[in-house]
């Protein structure tokens, strides 16, 4: 029993290198490039957070709408954790046991990631007993809730003001390494047990159930599995932006991050990855013509507000339309890989 | 007492809006099983064709058949463009598609209208106030609760009097045996979204004769409400949205009121940890049939 439970864990860690492989190369470009690495610590952050939805919506089927509330609450703590004590002893109300500290950045990683973790856990044994529709407009109403609290509680979140400033410890090295785990994460919970349950239930839910599977319990783990990475891409979030304040983790990042998770294919981590390395290249390549003016002799726009989220919808478009499953579909990197080899000697038989 | 009825005032004025929104919602989610994250654009487009007719002076009897017009029309485009082509898709996709369309029609506004907030100069007489005993009573919210019982009224002798409006009920049920009886399906469809954008035209007057402006972005919280409500409710179950509706008004209003201090800004939230609540205990709604799972 335990070498099959070995060999699987294996197989799919080793699936992961393709992905690991191009993530080293953007990291190797990055460590010898020396120009503006922010865009590619920018990427590996997408690629945590991204990870971290599909590792709870792609199994389980429910689409989350609330996952930035865990990367807030990673980017909130882990920012806190980190800020010089001399700065935030000028803050007005801010609990003394966060005042003191000034942590390494893994501790406080781990401890943004444990915080969200929580708040999967309390948010989860509660949300997850809703099914279908109803359990989406619950994971809603958590983003809103949120964005509420993240707004309102001044005294620890500065409000909508902004955190600021949290030291620049995003760098590539960081992020990548961080990325790579992610990735690893969300593959072995994919090809693990729980994890194939919970696909089983995505599927069909009544068959699942109906065969002995305890569907709300394996959500509930995915869901806490999935804070805790969302969580730690929330703390490299916020050393990456450097100031933090609520409108980050509201409806337009988190349809961003929708986009990532869908274009690329919703049921691989391969395709997420791939569509946070779209969404980051629109993103990054976009922002910068938004401030400009356009004179199309017919038609003066002063402004293009809002160019990267167009840009953002007409990928979703064109997949909804024309490519439903995303752009890998249903077999990660390495299963076509395999497939691919396989073919000529199967038909050779 | 005074107090609590002027909460009670507000929250139903509130609710009204909301269960005006969810209405149109639920109506298309129940033939369609869409649940239209756009149909708060509606509103806004609402808000900009009052914006631009009242800047031209229009008299407002024309504003008000105008505006209709124009939120009417453009939920019909919006199926006809957007959500046609995806018929039988599933709500995940639908879901998406419809947040993306939200977007687009935002982003559109920033760009070719306006990025910035701007008043409507919406007739003064909108302003008039009633008083009843102490409980101010503002013409606005009277007006608003009861065109939305009107509405919910002429709606029901729709859908229960009229040919169109039975098979609109039936497509509820069984939108493939209703095709077979040789309905056709676009037109069902199509009566349904131009209800819709006719609903978010009346909560778009409603709504903007006291808001004090409108910008891009606001229908997005109005429809986040609306939700909410349908859900409270029982998904694609009307009377189950406009009472979801009328809830979550009042829980807003009361909560509003009643919390003390800092904790005021945190009354919506509160509201919805309600909603959730209630949602824990009957999960297929307020009026809705138990269809889930877990």
């Amino acid at each position: 029993m335990t070498r099959v439970a070995r060999y699987w864990a294996v197989e799919s860690a080793l699936g992961t290198l393709p992905i690991a492989a191009g993530l080293l190369l953007v990291a190797l470009w990055g460590w010898t490039w020396g120009g503006n690495q922010s865009k590619l610590s920018h990427f590996f952050i997408n690629v945590v957070l991204v990870v971290a939805l599909q590792l709870f919506s792609g199994n389980s089927g429910i689409l989350s709408f609330g996952h930035m509330a865990f990367v807030g609450t990673g980017a909130y703590l882990a920012g806190l954790l980190t800020i010089d004590p001399a700065l935030k002893s000028t803050f007005a109300g801010l609990p003394h046991f966060l005042v003191t500290p000034q942590w390494h950045w893994l501790p406080a990683l781990l401890a943004g990631a444990g915080a969200a973790g929580l708040l999967a856990l309390v948010s989860g044994l509660a949300i997850l007993r809703l099914d279908g529709a109803s359990a989406v407009i619950a994971i809603l109403s958590l983003l809103l809730i949120a964005d509420i609290v993240f707004t309102a509680w001044t005294a620890v979140t500065r409000g909508a003001g902004g955190l600021y400033p949290l030291p620049p410890e995003a760098t590539v090295t960081h992020t990548f390494l961080i990325a790579v785990g992610a990735v690893l994460i969300a593959r072995l919970f994919k090809d693990s047990r729980t994890g194939l349950l919970l696909q089983a239930s995505r599927e069909d839910a009544f068959s699942a159930a109906s065969v002995g599977v305890a569907v709300r319990q394996y959500r509930v783990r995915a869901w806490i599995v999935s804070g805790m990475l969302a969580g730690a891409g929330g703390a490299l979030f916020g050393w990456w932006i450097t100031t933090v304040t609520p409108a980050n983790f509201f409806l337009e990042p988190t349809f961003a991050l929708i986009v990532m998770f869908i274009v690329g294919g919703t049921r691989t981590v391969g395709g997420a990855v791939i569509g946070a390395g779209l969404v980051t290249l629109v993103q990054e390549q976009l922002r910068t013509y938004e401030d400009r003016s356009v004179d199309l002799g017919f038609l003066k726009l002063h402004r293009l507000t809002g160019l990267t989220q167009f840009a953002l919808v007409l990928m979703i478009l064109v997949v909804m339309y024309f490519r439903r499953e995303g752009i890998l579909g249903r077999r990660e990197l390495d299963e076509s890989f395999r497939s691919l080899v396989r073919r000529p000697r199967a038909a050779a038989r | 007492m005074t107090q609590f009825v002027q909460e009670v005032v507000n929250g139903v004025s509130l609710g009204s809006t909301y269960a005006l929104l969810a209405l149109g919602l639920a109506m298309v989610f129940s033939i369609l099983g869409l649940i239209n994250f756009a149909h708060g654009e509606l509103v806004t487009i609402g808000g900009y064709t009052m914006w631009t007719l009242f800047n031209h002076h229009v008299p407002w009897p024309a504003v008000l058949v105008l505006t209709l017009v124009a939120t009417t029309l453009a939920a019909v485009a919006m199926e006809r463009i957007a959500f046609r082509p995806l018929r039988g898709a599933s709500i995940v996709t639908l879901l998406i598609t419809s947040f993306a369309v939200s977007f687009f029609i935002q982003v559109a506004l920033q760009i070719f209208v306006s990025a910035e907030p701007q008043g409507i100069g919406v007739p003064r007489w909108t302003d008039t106030v009633w008083h009843a005993g102490n409980v101010s009573l503002p013409a606005v919210k009277l007006v608003t609760f009861a065109v939305t019982i009107a509405a919910v009224v002429l709606l029901t002798v729709f859908l229960r009097r009229t040919l169109l409006g039975v098979a609109m009920r039936a497509a509820a049920e069984d939108f493939d045996v209703v095709r077979l009886m040789g309905v056709r399906a676009n037109v069902v469809v199509g009566v349904a979204f131009a209800l819709s954008g006719l609903l978010a035209g009346i909560a778009a007057l409603l709504f903007f004769a006291s808001a004090p402006g409108v910008d891009s972005g606001v229908g997005t919280p109005l429809v986040i409400n609306a939700f909410i409500a349908v859900i409270l409710g029982g998904l694609g179950n009307l009377y189950g949205a406009v009472l979801g509706g009328f809830v979550l008004g009042l829980a807003t209003s009361l909560l509003d009121a009643n919390l003390h201090g800092t904790y005021t800004q945190f009354s919506q939230a509160f509201a919805l940890a309600i909603v959730v609540g209630i949602l824990l205990l009957r999960p297929q709604g307020l009026v809705g049939r138990s269809e889930g799972l877990t």
